[in-house]
């Protein structure tokens, strides 16, 4: 499956305890994870801005991402229509990449639940999915 | 570019590496690639983590919920 992962929870996976870090783990090692220019930049702002930590520990993330994920970027234009501005180059990713998930933390975009082919769920509900593609 | 590594290997080992090279149809330079593929994609994130999380945990972020929290309020961590 092609999957992308939002900045907050690839932030979570780095810096946090939880579902975020086996999830991305396990997604890398199994699935073609997707990431582009945009979410790295969102990456960057969460990351040094909001939550302090430092440029070259943003650089590191970075280098160790575009070394083990594939980066792509979105076709641009108004090809999804959503009321969060900063959310659509995500969802113009998925719909590019033809994504099977996306997994996010906001819960705007969980309500969409799914938009074209992309099912848009949270990171713990990876393990519901896999469950159903073994059964 | 490509470089060959010659490995020694324990009996075991290799006898391991030849059983599932067989059981997946690939070669021994192909598992092997794999292997050290992933160990080193964990090697690298546990290193980073390891540094990162502590300064979290100094910062108050323990969990995942604690990020998506602090991400989603209009406030800025020191």
């Amino acid at each position: 499956m092609r999957i992308v992962f939002d900045a907050s929870v690839i932030i979570s996976a780095f810096i946090a305890t939880g579902m975020c870090k086996d999830v991305f783990e396990y997604a890398v090692e199994n699935h073609e994870v997707i990431i582009s220019p945009y979410i790295l930049n969102e990456l960057k702002g969460k990351l040094t801005q909001k939550l302090g930590f430092s440029h070259s520990e943003y650089q590191e993330i970075r280098e160790f991402l575009t070394d083990s994920i594939l980066t792509l970027t979105e076709k641009t234009g108004k090809l999804i229509e959503f009321s969060d501005k900063k959310d659509i180059p995500i969802l113009n990713l998925c719909n590019s990449v033809r994504a099977s998930l996306l997994i996010t933390g906001d819960k705007q975009l969980l309500k969409l639940k799914v938009i074209d082919n992309t099912k848009i769920i949270s990171p713990s509900e990876l393990w519901n999915i896999e469950r159903e593609h073994q059964l | 570019m490509r470089t060959s590594v010659s490995i020694s290997l324990p009996e075991k080992l290799s006898k391991d590496i030849n059983k599932i090279t067989k059981e997946n149809n690939l070669t021994r330079s192909q598992l092997v690639k794999a292997a050290l593929e992933e160990y080193l994609f964990k090697y690298r994130f546990k290193k980073i983590r390891n540094r990162l999380v502590i300064k979290a945990r100094a910062k108050g972020i323990y969990t995942d919920e604690d990020v998506f929290k602090l991400l989603s309020e209009e406030v800025k961590l020191k």
